[in-house]
């Protein structure tokens, strides 16, 4: 059967490698983000068959970045096969920002880093960011942000900060699909720039006049789930009218990579 | 791999296996070139049923993009020719307020209506820019509700942060015909505090799948307000249908509860239709 085949008939893909590169934990202000504990994401990963999901925590990117960080790494050393963690960083606690990032990075086994600029209400060039883009770059790792700005502002960033994997979100999933992206010659050009496919909005024919225009080695499966149903978001890759060797690199294959580069201390590997 | 002989539950013997591709019935989708257009969407009913059957979807109750985007009347008039002869194509027709003269009286139009095989209509009360509202709108709505005619109401919800949605305006028509079937298309994360003290305030309430992304927001809203409360639906051509197939499929739902949401509801809606 086909990835679309199994997944019209509701089969978990246990076949294939599924992760989920952006997702969060615990519950969010502006919305109902119903089952958003462990056991809730648990049951609906192996609904569908994700192996992996990477979250942060809502409450660290709400209100207390450091309360919710431990939350995460709580969940991440409870079930270290099944969620890798995201620390996420406030810059407007500049005199904690690399402490923070050692605690969590180097202490708690968190294997990348999150910034919301958007909730921040912060530049996402702005000065303590780039503290962390340099903390980043000097040990190499991954960075996912709600954005880091236009594809200018990462062709910028990503040129500057060449050991740092920068993950827009939600841009894959916000791409329209009616005009070119101005991200497609990124993508195809600059190794350390990825685009992760959450939005719960999903425009017909997007992704595959993106994947045409840039490849599917870029992209990275994501669902922002608790607040977007994992399910849902998983239609877009599993019915979108690409190859299932493309389906499958943007699942979870491409995402591999990066965490084989860089594994997160309290995991164990994807493999055993 | 055979499909047909799949069998798989989870732990707790939840059923898995999500339905055939055409026990499907699309609840909402679009006929015809909208000004803003996808690529590689259907612009015409043979294209568009070949793209129904890519995603495994039987059939599907269709609104015209002239209707909704042009005038109603136009596109009303032109679904009806262009989906003859496609049984698995459904009409719904886009109504809105009569007194300026744009549409027929109620007491001519839903007759009519009904005489000509739809059994289905659609309100677009933001971009049509009319209030979902008893003075607005009530005379119309009475009429519909005389003859359990479903209205889809499509409050031009984009995104989830949107706040178009008149939740007031919904309360008080349910309120006012309880037995008229009220489906509030593309409600999103963004409503679901002021959707389900409406759901629970107002029993003939329900809502399409289209934009409904909510966290296994499917079984929730079954598990609370009953099975009988969600249709299906794709948004397709605009929306791509993939992500309203696997919320379904994946959803943790009885077969009969899935069946019933894959397209069992919305037969009965059209079925209850009186002449």
């Amino acid at each position: 059967m086909t990835i679309q085949e199994l997944a019209a008939r509701g089969v978990p893909l246990v076949d294939m490698l599924v992760i989920d590169a952006h997702a969060h934990l615990g519950p969010f202000p502006m919305i109902h983000a119903p089952h958003a504990d462990a056991a809730g994401l648990l049951t609906s990963m192996d609904q569908i068959g994700v192996r992996l999901t990477c979250i942060s925590s809502s409450y660290a990117i709400c209100a207390d970045y450091r309360r919710g960080n431990d939350e995460v790494a709580a969940v991440v050393r409870a079930y270290p096969d099944r969620f890798a963690g995201y620390a996420v960083i406030n810059p407007h606690y500049p005199e904690d920002l690399e402490t923070e990032l050692a605690r969590c990075l180097d202490g708690l086994g968190f294997w990348a880093v999150k910034l919301h600029p958007a909730i921040h209400q912060y530049p996402p060039d702005g000065p303590a960011y780039h503290r962390v883009f340099a903390w980043m770059n000097e040990r190499g790792g991954v960075i996912l942000s709600h954005t880091f700005g236009d594809a200018q502002d990462l062709d910028r960033l990503s040129a500057t900060y060449r050991n740092v994997v920068f993950v827009q979100g939600h841009e894959a999933g916000a791409y329209d699909g009616r005009t070119p992206s101005p991200f497609a010659p990124l993508l195809r050009e600059r190794e350390n720039v990825y685009l992760d496919t959450t939005l719960s909005t999903v425009r017909f024919g997007a992704l595959e006049t993106l994947v045409e225009a840039a490849g599917a080695d870029r992209l990275l499966f994501a669902t922002d789930v608790p607040f977007i149903d994992n399910a849902h978001q998983l239609g877009r890759i599993t019915h979108a009218r690409l190859s299932d060797e493309d389906k499958r690199k943007i699942l979870g294959e491409n995402v591999l990579r990066l965490i084989e580069r860089w594994p997160p201390k309290a995991s164990r590997p994807l493999s055993d | 791999m055979d499909g047909s002989n799949l069998d798989v539950r989870s732990d707790d013997g939840a059923a898995l296996g999500g339905p055939a591709p055409a026990e499907l019935f699309d609840a909402s989708c679009l006929l015809g070139r909208t000004a803003v257009h996808q690529p590689g969407a259907p612009t015409n009913a043979d294209e568009l049923v070949d793209a129904l059957r890519f995603f495994g979807i039987g059939e599907a109750l269709v609104f015209h993009a002239d209707a909704a985007e042009y005038s109603p009347s136009v596109g009303n008039d032109r679904l009806i020719a262009d989906i003859a002869g496609r049984p698995m194509l459904h009409p719904c027709w886009v109504l809105g307020p009569h007194q300026t003269g744009e549409l027929s009286p109620p007491n001519e139009l839903v007759p009519a209506m009904i005489r000509a095989g739809v059994r289905a209509c659609r309100l677009c009360p933001y971009d049509h820019r009319f209030r979902f509202r008893l003075w607005n709108i009530g005379q119309l709505l009475e009429r519909l509700a005389a003859h359990r005619t479903p209205v889809w109401v499509d409050f031009g919800m984009r995104g989830w942060t949107d706040e178009f949605v008149d939740w007031e305006g919904l309360v008080e028509v349910c309120a006012a015909f309880p037995h008229l079937p009220v489906i509030l298309v593309r409600t999103g994360i963004g409503g679901n505090r002021r959707l389900f003290p409406a759901m629970e305030r107002c029993p003939n309430l329900l809502i399409e799948t289209s934009y409904y992304t909510v966290h296994r927001g499917i079984e929730m809203v079954a598990a609370t307000f009953g099975a009988e409360r969600v249709l299906f639906g794709s948004g397709f051509p605009t929306r791509a249908p993939g992500p309203a197939v696997t919320a379904l499929a994946y959803a943790r739902l009885s077969e009969a509860d899935r069946t019933r949401i894959a397209g069992g509801n919305l037969r009965s809606l059209l079925h209850g239709v009186k002449p």
